[in-house]
């Protein structure tokens, strides 16, 4: 059969069928075994909605951000980046739930995130089903503790961490006595236990712990529970909406008068503090709010990476929403830090899960415009991060860096080995 | 002793407010039969309304009257949108259900998660039983305690009270003797939507305000309606002050969740004791 005006001969036509059916062959062959020149997909649980929504709204920009970069360099390993997203609603059943859909149903090969204690905690038992290695960014001890994997790794510091660093420092500068006020759920009952544990093995004295339930409005009967002449500081653990109503109770009950005020990173995160009752109130950050509190050595990293994720030098962004400054840069790291195993390792598909695990066990990391938050390291046996933190105080309603705490002052023994 | 005084007259302080919310819920749940999930996201749409007369128009005053007209027009508009299911209540339920989301999650759009905040309108404290407390708490509590002895007039002692009452009781021999009861079911949800902004103006210098902070009260409101009795207004003031009360209490001499568990299962045994409370409080809705 010949047509003047095609080509197509019987030869032609077996030919086509025979490469056509060789690249199908050679491509699922490749995809079975988890290789291929096909994007590599993150995901990212955020918290879009709920209690920590300020929180996701952060973190998908700053992933975004970091994958703009990355694909605009060419990607990664010649390979470009795909970001998929799903919002926990701040729920654990939820967020558990997001993460299966983001490994089987979006193809995530990794996952960054959530904020939320209680949605790592409820995705560690998914991520570790189908061996997909895990980024949280939650504070709780237990994510990298007796509840970590090895497909889990912490970036940023854990409650324990804050503890280690902040609480000679309290000690120090602000008193021995003293009485905490927590949120009663995961993260804030971890914290009062490595909070005052230390602070009483020290010979100091927890004079009060007060749980509060999450979504109190009013403050009163637990903040009555504070015996001001037997406190030095009163300790806050507690974040967004919980602890602008505790501050501001306090103020009104005139503790803030009577006592130091410590807040843990969420008292301050994300929220307005330009008001009388968060006057003086010290905190821990992993990072500045403000540009101007950055070390000088980063300076300039870090003003074109706020330039790149949308954040002015005083910590705002678009519509004047303030950043959530001690946790959205994690994610931005946690893509760069997976650029720079899978180029390292020559990972192609899920197979190579392992070499990528063993490259990110004791990694040392240095401050650059990949990582801005500054020079760190993951301690192999719980792959838990460590990096400085920052001692800040409201001052004529702006965060003031009073002081860094480097990287060792963090180092607590570890809880588990993974 | 001190703390106990301060307990009691906080917690009688945060009832009233709490009453002045329960009441708009009841008066559309109790009055006009209707299930409106959507009562607390109207209360956090009140509150941001007093952030945003503050913020942009310097004044927080104003919001006692924006709050209150502004919401009690999206009541109205919910009360025609449910027009066509209003006499199905797990369709009912459904849709404020629905129009809850759409209200969280306009105002997450809107104004964002980070929660706002609006400065007390008075300044100064005084000194109860040692620690400082505002003068506008003891405002707010006067107002709502106002504002609910009004409602109870309006809807006892008025003709408008009494042909709500009728056409909640018998909607048809209602409608057959000339009273317009669609009109009085979308006036019932002006009404309710009115108090829910009005309580969330009045509470916005209290709390802290999220897109979340009206499904967070809606179970408590909802519960002290259900106990207290629908339609019974002064009835739900009392609940209100007893719940906020005794779990002020409660947190002072147990820890939270205890105190949380300890007044959650008194009011649950108020309805075991008495599990005749719904029906017979519909069935003699004569505000007793």
């Amino acid at each position: 059969m010949k047509d003047s005006g095609t080509s197509l001969t019987r030869r032609s036509l077996l030919k086509g069928v025979m490469a056509g059916g060789l690249s199908l062959v050679a491509g699922g062959f490749s995809s079975f075994l988890g290789y291929s020149n096909s994007p590599i997909t993150i995901g990212l649980q955020a918290e879009l909605t709920g209690g920590l929504a300020t929180y996701g709204y952060w973190h998908l920009k700053s992933a975004r951000a970091a994958v703009k970069r990355i694909n605009a360099e060419g990607g990664i390993d010649g390979r470009k980046v795909r970001l998929v997203h799903e919002d926990t609603e701040t729920d654990p059943t939820t967020g558990s739930r997001k993460m299966k859909r983001l490994i089987l149903k979006k193809g995530a090969e990794f996952v960054i995130g959530s904020q939320h204690s209680g949605v790592c905690l409820a995705s560690l038992p998914v991520s570790r089903r189908f061996s997909v290695p895990y980024f949280p960014i939650g504070e709780a001890t237990e994510i990298t503790g007796s509840e970590g994997h090895e497909y889990v790794f912490r970036l940023n510091c854990s409650v324990e961490a804050h503890a280690e660093a902040g609480y000679r420092w309290i000690m120090e500068n602000l008193g021995t006595s003293w009485s905490v006020v927590y949120a009663d759920y995961a993260m804030g009952q971890s914290a009062v236990e490595e909070w005052g544990s230390r602070l009483e093995t020290r010979g100091g004295r927890i004079v009060g712990k007060i749980a509060v339930p999450q979504g109190t409005d009013d403050f009163g009967p637990y903040l009555q529970k504070v015996d001001p002449e037997q406190s030095d500081v009163l300790v806050i653990i507690l974040y967004g909406p919980d602890a602008l109503a505790c501050l501001r109770r306090s103020a009104e009950m005139g503790l803030s008068d009577e006592l130091a005020l410590f807040g843990n990173t969420g008292s301050v995160e994300a929220l307005d503090i330009n008001f009388s009752g968060a006057e003086g109130l010290w905190s821990i950050t992993n990072y500045p709010r403000r540009l101007k509190g950055t070390p000088d050595e980063l300076m300039s990293v870090n003003r074109d990476f706020r330039d790149m994720v949308g954040i002015n030098p005083w910590g705002r962004g678009p519509k004047g929403r303030i950043v959530d400054a001690s946790h959205f840069w994690v994610p931005w790291e946690v893509v760069n830090l997976l650029k720079e195993a899978i180029e390292a390792v020559g990972w192609e598909g899920n197979r190579d899960h392992s070499r990528l695990i063993e490259y990110l066990e004791g990694v040392n990391i240095p401050g650059s415009l990949d990582y801005p938050q500054g020079d760190k390291y993951i301690r192999g046996v719980d792959h838990q991060g460590f990096h400085s933190q920052y001692i800040q105080r409201v001052e004529g309603g702006k965060l003031e860096i009073e002081t860094e705490l480097p990287p060792e002052y963090s180092e607590y023994k570890p809880n588990a080995d993974q | 002793m001190s703390k106990l005084a301060f307990g009691l007259l906080n917690g009688v302080a945060w009832g009233t407010v709490l009453a002045l919310l329960s009441s708009g819920l009841n008066v559309v749940f109790g009055l006009m039969g209707t299930v409106n999930v959507a009562h607390g996201s109207l209360y956090m749409f009140g509150a941001y309304l007093a952030w945003i007369c503050f913020s942009f128009l310097d004044s927080f005053w104003l919001s006692l009257i924006v709050s209150p007209l502004t919401v009690g027009l999206v009541g109205v508009s919910i009360g025609l949108l449910l027009k066509p299911v209003r006499k199905d209540s797990i369709l009912t339920v459904l849709g404020t259900f629905g129009i809850t989301l759409v209200l969280q999650g306009s105002a997450l759009v809107l104004w964002g998660g980070t929660p706002r905040r609006v400065p007390l309108p008075f300044d100064s404290t005084f000194s109860l039983f040692g620690t400082g407390y505002s003068f506008y708490r003891i405002f707010v509590a006067l107002v709502s305690g106002l504002v609910l002895y009004c409602l109870w007039f309006l809807v006892e002692r008025t003709k408008f009270g009494l042909r709500l009452r009728a056409s909640r009781e018998d909607p048809e021999l209602s409608s057959a003797i000339g009273i317009p009861v669609f009109n009085l079911f979308l006036l019932g949800f002006a009404l309710g939507g009115a108090l829910a902004g009005l309580s969330g103006a009045l509470i916005a210098p209290l709390v802290s305000l999220t897109p979340g902070m009206g499904l967070r009260i809606f179970a408590i409101v909802f519960l002290i309606v259900i106990i207290g009795g629908l339609g019974k207004i002064w009835r739900s003031v009392v609940v209100a002050i007893y719940f906020s009360v005794f779990r002020g209490l409660a947190s002072v001499f147990l820890d939270s969740t205890k105190g949380l568990i300890l007044t959650f299962s008194l009011a649950l045994l108020v309805i075991l004791i008495n599990p005749r409370i719904l029906g017979r409080s519909s069935a003699n809705a004569n505000g007793s």
